[in-house]
């Protein structure tokens, strides 16, 4: 569990900046975030320190023909 | 006479060399048939003629000098609103972007002008390609031309719609989580998503940087392969495009598929989703038509969809939020409520998940190459249920993540959605056809050896 589980979706929204969007749809926000936390739920549990993200980098080497 | 609701583009491409048809009369019965009938579909959301009849005299005159240059040539298609066309505007169908007029073609709007394609018009989609269907938009959303009651599938629905109700032989959609291949199933039409960097996204309004494909919706499966032979290609503008030559991808159509080893990812359609009976019927029946091909059928087991499903979501949110955020601190009113209530959901995703999710992507992908290295392709559902009503917000938002396409985004691998028939209250029933990195030929071959026994996908519905 994170420190985000306890905190009020409202409040982080604002936090965020989405004062507008707190203001105006707040049942969005609530439905928004409880939807994203049952995703994130949805991960594996067992990924290993070795298993990489899909996005690391790759340098390519110069086109030395140049 | 010519019945040019039904053409195909292979057949339309024989006509037009051969001067039997002119690309100007094809052009202007497709915008008399969209003038007569679109006001019940919405498929589209700009309709072009002059522009459309301009380019339908430039290929005529070019073709009548010997100056041929494909099957494309002075054959209309349609371009889902989140492509860009150099003049034109490019909505997103969002009261955000409803101003917003692009400077430069997509280069998937290039490479079909290039081959002499004749641009009708730009479709509806959901909004910014993840809302919707939705009644608060600037414009109406697409409508099943099956049953005009029902949803069209998304978020490429007015390109799907267009095809299904006759308007275009081919047009162009985006798949970031199945958004092809979803209204591909629900209109009876054949989607591909080929493999991620086989076709270009620059000049393609972003949902999801990490997962987005484009790709040719069309009637029939030899259609789309001519779709992607000119859609296909390295551009290294985009980051994505991948440094690999373009094939002929209709080079294996018509060879038989006796001995061609299939998977069946049955699990995802009867374990972790239990699908319709009549879908998964459609499928078994279509498992069975393959093996009377000659194919030998195996079943493969996976990681549960769900896995898959939530790394998709994760990334995808994650990213559209990063694209979408600086709108939602200011106009957060100006987006349809679908839309907004699933963008948004990407502000809640913390850092340590996306990252996780990317990392899951990884475990994935080394997965699906390790249970697919003993096969050809690997068939399993598309959807998991018939097309809803679309005066049924549960029934729809219940069934949003019922479906098994987006376990091919996460995986970047080709993957097509092709009619099975039509269900007993004649809505259309389909499956999916998923093939290793970049052998979209083989993928094109398996569907159309399907297609070609069984006849599905030729027909499309009356509208009147």
């Amino acid at each position: 569990m994170s420190n985000q589980d306890n905190l009020d979706p409202q409040a982080m929204a604002r936090a965020f900046g989405l004062d507008r969007l707190a203001e105006n749809f707040p049942e969005d926000i609530e439905h928004s975030a409880t939807f994203s936390k049952s995703l994130a739920d949805g991960l594996p549990s067992d990924l290993t320190p070795a298993e990489e993200p899909a996005h690391v980098f790759r340098c390519t080497q110069p086109d030395t023909a140049e | 006479m010519t019945e040019f609701a039904t053409l195909s583009i292979a057949a339309a491409a024989k006509l037009i060399r051969n001067r039997d048809i002119s690309p100007i009369e094809y052009t202007q019965a497709l915008l008399d048939r969209v003038s007569a009938h679109d006001a019940k579909i919405n498929a589209f959301i700009r309709i072009m003629p002059e522009e459309a009849l301009a380019e339908a005299r430039t290929a005529e005159t070019e073709i009548a000098a010997g100056n041929w240059r494909g099957p494309l040539h002075g054959v209309p298609y349609a371009l889902k609103d989140i492509v860009d066309v150099d003049g034109v505007p490019t909505t997103c169908h969002s009261k955000i972007m409803a101003d917003n007029v692009a400077t430069a073609d997509a280069e998937v709007t290039r490479r079909l002008k290039a081959a002499g394609g004749v641009l009708i018009g730009k479709t509806s989609t959901h909004e910014f390609a993840i809302g919707g269907p939705s009644f608060d938009l600037p414009w109406p959303p697409a409508r099943n031309p099956w049953n005009p009651d029902h949803f069209t599938g998304g978020s490429s629905s007015g390109s799907g719609a267009a095809l299904a109700a006759g308007f275009v032989p081919a047009a162009i959609g985006t798949d970031t989580g199945g958004s092809v291949r979803n209204p591909a199933s629900f209109c009876g039409i054949v989607g591909m998503k080929a493999t991620y960097g086989r076709v270009s996204r620059r000049g393609v309004f972003p949902l999801s940087f990490s997962l987005d494909h484009v790709g040719p919706m069309t009637r029939g499966v030899e259609d789309n392969a001519i779709m992607m032979n000119a859609i296909a290609g390295h551009d290294a503008a985009d980051p994505g495009s991948a440094p690999v030559e373009s094939l002929d991808f209709t080079s294996l159509l018509g060879r038989d598929i006796q001995g061609m080893r299939i998977g069946v990812i049955r699990h995802f359609y009867n374990r972790d989703h239990v699908a319709d009976p009549e879908m998964g019927q459609g499928i078994e029946r279509a498992i069975d038509v393959l093996r009377g091909l000659g194919a030998e059928i195996s079943e493969i087991e996976l990681s549960p969809l769900r896995e898959y499903a939530a790394a998709n979501r994760v990334i995808l949110l994650s990213e559209a939020f990063a694209i979408h955020e600086k709108w939602f601190k200011e106009r957060p009113q100006d987006y349809g409520e679908l839309a907004r209530k699933r963008i948004i959901g990407g502000a809640f995703i913390r850092a340590a998940d996306y990252v996780n999710a990317t990392r899951t992507k990884t475990r994935l992908v080394a997965e699906l190459a390790d249970k697919m290295r003993d096969i050809d392709v690997a068939v399993t559902a598309s959807s998991m249920d018939p097309p809803n009503r679309l005066d049924d917000p549960d029934g729809l938002e219940a069934n949003y993540g019922r479906q098994a396409r987006a376990p091919f985004n996460l995986t970047g691998v080709p993957a097509i959605a092709v009619p099975t028939g039509l269900s007993n209250s004649g809505l259309p029933l389909s499956m999916q056809i998923v093939g290793k990195p970049f052998d979209e030929a083989r993928v094109y071959q398996v569907a159309h050896a399907y297609e070609q026994a069984t006849g599905f996908g030729a027909q499309i519905p009356n509208l009147d």
